[in-house]
């Protein structure tokens, strides 16, 4: 990276100095770095596992004789795990995860789930992007025509006028829009990376450009209409942080060491943003391939090996470069897997799963019961967390939203995240 | 109405003459944006021929309805199989080239309206062609009566999927289609009940989606009367055994639905910028419930204005990302490219704008949300690949020496003409001098030139 704290400071006194025409993000930050004060700086990070993660072999019940018994061939054995407490482990591939258990940044919210659980991929995890209300769970289904739960979060923040520079949200993947972001008033963009942020000169040379942005700061006539306006801060803002990207090199090697998979090389591009002050406090990423239906174990230990591995470089990288920006991250799957194995060594779609949440704000350690594996509704235990509860306690003690209109009613808050 | 009403026509005076500001105002809100031949057609024929044009456009012609249609056939919606919102470009491309070529601009923007206002998503229905039978629905009832759209939409299989409409049972009714019904598409907020909600939802019932063979839910739904819930209900003051058309008639018969709607055509073809007073936009709705409904009518009325016409409207709105590129692509005229509108649809999308897929039940917000900093990128891309061509996807740069021969314009002043087309006066002296400056320096930089005046904010503005 070539773009240090020092250089971000003396930009940041500059930034101060000069203008008006200043988009949002940078000026805050700017203002963060000289002392005064700014929003929030809080950075939430969803990892989405795509296709139902066996949360039964990512925190393994290693005591409990029903998980042997119905997993003959797929169950993993009791000295290979990070023990976390006398009843579950980590899969052995976490080590990641366990460091950050050991630094106390991360914490394990168990048998998290919803009531008239839904097995299809598409429909469980449109249920957890809408957070529909208990009606629409009673007839198990998402609304679909509402719009995400993360979107409801952004709208809530501020009114489209006054962030029309500030990106509130940013998805870092390939492929459809997650439906959590979709339904916000100012569309979430979504990038692969960093080059999909820059700005095309066309046909002008840096000369024409620099006449042009000087034209726009001097136009004072656009103050008459509001809209003009709006489309000259906007316009003015593209240019600002096109030279905010430019000075971020992906190429080059920073300090911070990332293991070479995707997961990685999306949290590194977000980690850089962050490091390059980029205000943007909500990031979203997935990573797909955990419908195990068979084959599962090689296959779920590098996937877990992916995970852990990307998350600890992850908090690692950040807590050390951009320590005024703490970061959580909240990691799900639309639903956990069947207890029984298949004929195929793998596991069907199931029901109740851990959520995991990652960094120095967690209260860290094992939370919510234990997976009742003995009292099984249709081969699978009952949730006895409901996954908005988890949401809740990220909105109310990370987010500092009220989390009753995001999400129709209020929840008794977890003790997953530290007060304040 | 009377004469100083501010809806009362629009009558030019020779110090308020219909000039070319006018007639490129009135087709970037009826349509989207002219040609320069347009632009000097209707600048000599005035403004009762402009606008009885595109309101009564002439039939479609022969050979863009054979290109149409075979854009259509291409899009796989006849297939009925299962589609992911990412297997709309197609469809996207037949609507875009609708928009771009059509000979009627109006119908696509009041298509593109309804589709806003009774927003369905491809990423709920799953099926190309429930999307696109509803998108002729609103093309068919564009400018025609809001009662028939409403009853047609009602039963229209996208919204029926969409809004659980076919899983609304009288023992277990399922409000979705119901609360959007009297929330968005009629009343708004404040004009209805909870207790209103549920007895529409009742009386909405009686649809029963079909199954296949192995019990899966097909697509085909049926009205059955036994299935309807033929209990008394109050609706909105009304009480009787309520029943789907009545539902839909005691909703149209409430004021409130009459200034929703002219609030919502308000919005789309006058000013994001004002939000009218109740005495601003009765008129309107007085002549909308005095016509049983007729969009035509009042979009007429509108579009004939003072107020239209006036400081109040000029500028007032955002180009959505969709009118942003299709109108660039009516004005320049660029040829068209095979992959030209395939690359229109890949930019609105990353500005934000997916047709067949708005973002929610609510549409697009609009106005000010287009204008933030990662749409305003898309946008100033999009002009430079317009401007400059892509030679990956076969996108030749644009030629505007070629523009202004086949129009027969002077190249040394082509600048000023381009001005004209794109912007009328609507410029800061910077750009414009910006623009003169390279245009007169060398004719190689006219294209430069152009790329000035495409990215200046007022460009944004519709």
């Amino acid at each position: 990276m070539s773009y240090s704290r020092r250089e971000f400071l003396g930009l940041a006194s500059t930034l101060l100095a000069t203008s008006t025409t200043v988009p949002a993000f940078l000026r805050q930050t700017a203002w963060a770095a000289a002392g005064k004060e700014r929003t929030s700086d809080r950075v939430l990070v969803v990892l989405q596992l795509t296709g139902g993660n066996d949360g039964l072999n990512t925190v393994v019940p290693y005591t409990d004789d029903n998980y042997q018994r119905l997993r003959p061939k797929l169950h993993l054995a009791d000295a290979k795990l990070h023990k976390l407490d006398d009843r579950v482990g980590l899969h052995p591939s976490l080590d990641g995860l366990k460091k950050l258990f050991d630094n106390g940044q991360a914490a394990v919210v168990q048998s998290v789930g919803y009531p008239n659980p839904n097995r299809s991929h598409f429909e469980s995890m449109a249920i957890w992007h809408t957070a529909p209300g208990d009606e629409q769970l009673r007839h198990g289904k998402a609304n679909m025509a509402a719009g995400g739960w993360l979107a409801r979060v952004i709208d809530r923040q501020k009114p489209p006028a006054e962030r029309a520079a500030t990106i509130e949200a940013l998805r870092v993947g390939a492929g459809e829009m997650p439906q959590a972001l979709l339904g916000c008033r100012v569309p979430v963009p979504s990038l692969t990376d960093m080059a999909q942020l820059k700005q095309r000169a066309g046909l002008l040379d840096v000369e024409t450009v620099k006449a042009q942005i000087a034209g726009w700061q001097n136009d004072t006539k656009a103050a008459d209409n509001l809209l003009l306006q709006s489309a000259l801060n906007s316009t003015l803002a593209v240019h600002t942080t096109a030279q905010q990207i430019e000075k971020i090199n992906p190429k080059l090697r920073d300090d911070a060491k990332y293991p070479n998979n995707e997961l990685s090389q999306r949290l590194h591009l977000i980690a850089q943003l962050i490091r390059a002050g980029f205000e943007t406090p909500i990031y979203y990423t997935e990573l797909d391939g955990f419908d195990t239906h068979g084959s599962q174990l090689n296959q779920h230990e590098n996937l877990l090996r992916q995970v852990g591995g990307a998350l600890s470089a992850f908090v690692e990288d950040v807590v050390k470069h951009v320590p005024s920006r703490p970061v959580l991250v909240l990691v799900f799957s639309e639903f956990g897997r069947r207890l029984g194995e298949n004929a195929s060594q793998g596991t069907d779609h199931g029901t109740a799963a851990p959520v995991l949440l990652v960094g120095s704000g967690v209260t860290p350690g094992v939370h919510g019961p234990y997976p009742d594996l003995a009292n099984l509704v249709d081969d699978d235990p009952v949730f006895a967390i409901d996954f908005r509860q988890v949401y809740a306690a990220v909105l109310e003690r990370w987010l500092d939203v009220p989390s009753q209109p995001i999400l129709g009613r209020s929840f008794e808050m977890l003790d997953v995240l530290k007060p304040g | 109405m009377k004469k100083n009403n501010p809806w009362s026509p629009c009558e030019p005076t020779s110090k308020d003459p219909w000039d070319l500001r006018k007639v490129a105002h009135l087709h970037r809100r009826a349509g989207f944006g002219a040609s320069w031949a347009e632009l000097q057609r209707d600048l000599a024929e005035g403004p009762a021929e402009s606008i009885e044009r595109l309101l009564h456009p002439l039939a479609e012609d022969e050979q863009f309805r054979r290109v149409a249609d075979a854009l259509k056939q291409a899009t796989g919606a006849l297939r009925d199989n299962y589609a992911a919102p990412r297997d709309s470009r197609p469809a996207r491309v037949w609507w875009l080239y609708r928009m771009a070529y059509g000979g009627d601009p109006l119908g696509e923007k009041l298509t593109l309206f309804w589709h806003n206002h009774f927003a369905t998503g491809l990423r709920g229905v799953y099926n190309l062609r429930l999307m696109l039978e509803q998108n002729e629905l609103f093309r068919q009832h564009a400018r025609g009566k809001f009662g028939e759209l409403l009853r047609a939409v009602e039963s229209d299989r996208a919204m029926l999927v969409w809004l659980d409409g076919g899983s609304n049972r009288k023992e277990q009714p399922n409000e979705n289609f119901a609360r959007e019904l009297l929330e968005l598409f009629t009343l708004g907020t404040g004009n209805y009940t909870e207790a209103d909600v549920r007895a529409a939802a009742r009386g909405l019932t009686g649809w029963q989606q079909g199954r296949d063979n192995i019990l899966n839910k097909t697509n085909e739904f049926s009205y059955q009367e036994e299935l309807a819930d033929t209990s008394t209900k109050t609706l909105l003051g009304q009480t009787g055994p309520w029943r789907r058309d009545d539902i839909l008639r005691i909703v149209l018969e409430q004021p409130a639905a009459a200034m929703h709607l002219c609030r919502r055509l308000y919005r789309w073809f006058v000013s994001e910028s004002a939000a009218p007073s109740d005495e601003f936009i009765a008129p309107l709705a007085a002549e909308l419930r005095a016509t049983n409904y007729s969009i035509e009518h009042v979009v007429g009325i509108m579009l004939r204005s003072r107020h239209f016409f006036s400081p109040n409207a000029y500028r007032q709105r955002v180009k959505s990302p969709v009118e942003f590129c299709v109108g660039a692509i009516r004005q320049l005229e660029p040829p068209r490219t095979p992959n030209l509108l395939t690359l229109v649809a890949m930019s609105c999308e990353r500005q934000g704008q997916i047709l067949f897929d708005p973002p929610s039940v609510k549409g697009w917000e609009g106005g000010r949300a287009w204008l933030n900093s990662n749409g305003m990128l898309m946008r100033l891309n999009w002009i430079a690949e317009l401007l400059g061509g892509n030679s990956k996807a076969a996108l030749p740069a644009y030629d505007p020496e070629k523009w202004a021969k086949e129009h027969a314009l002077e190249l040394s002043k082509a600048i000023e003409s381009f001005c004209e087309l794109l912007l009328q006066d609507d410029v800061s002296a910077a750009t414009i001098s910006q623009a003169r400056e390279l245009a007169n320096g060398a004719k190689e930089k006219l294209p430069q030139a152009l790329q000035v005046l495409l990215q200046a904010p007022e460009y944004q503005l519709a």
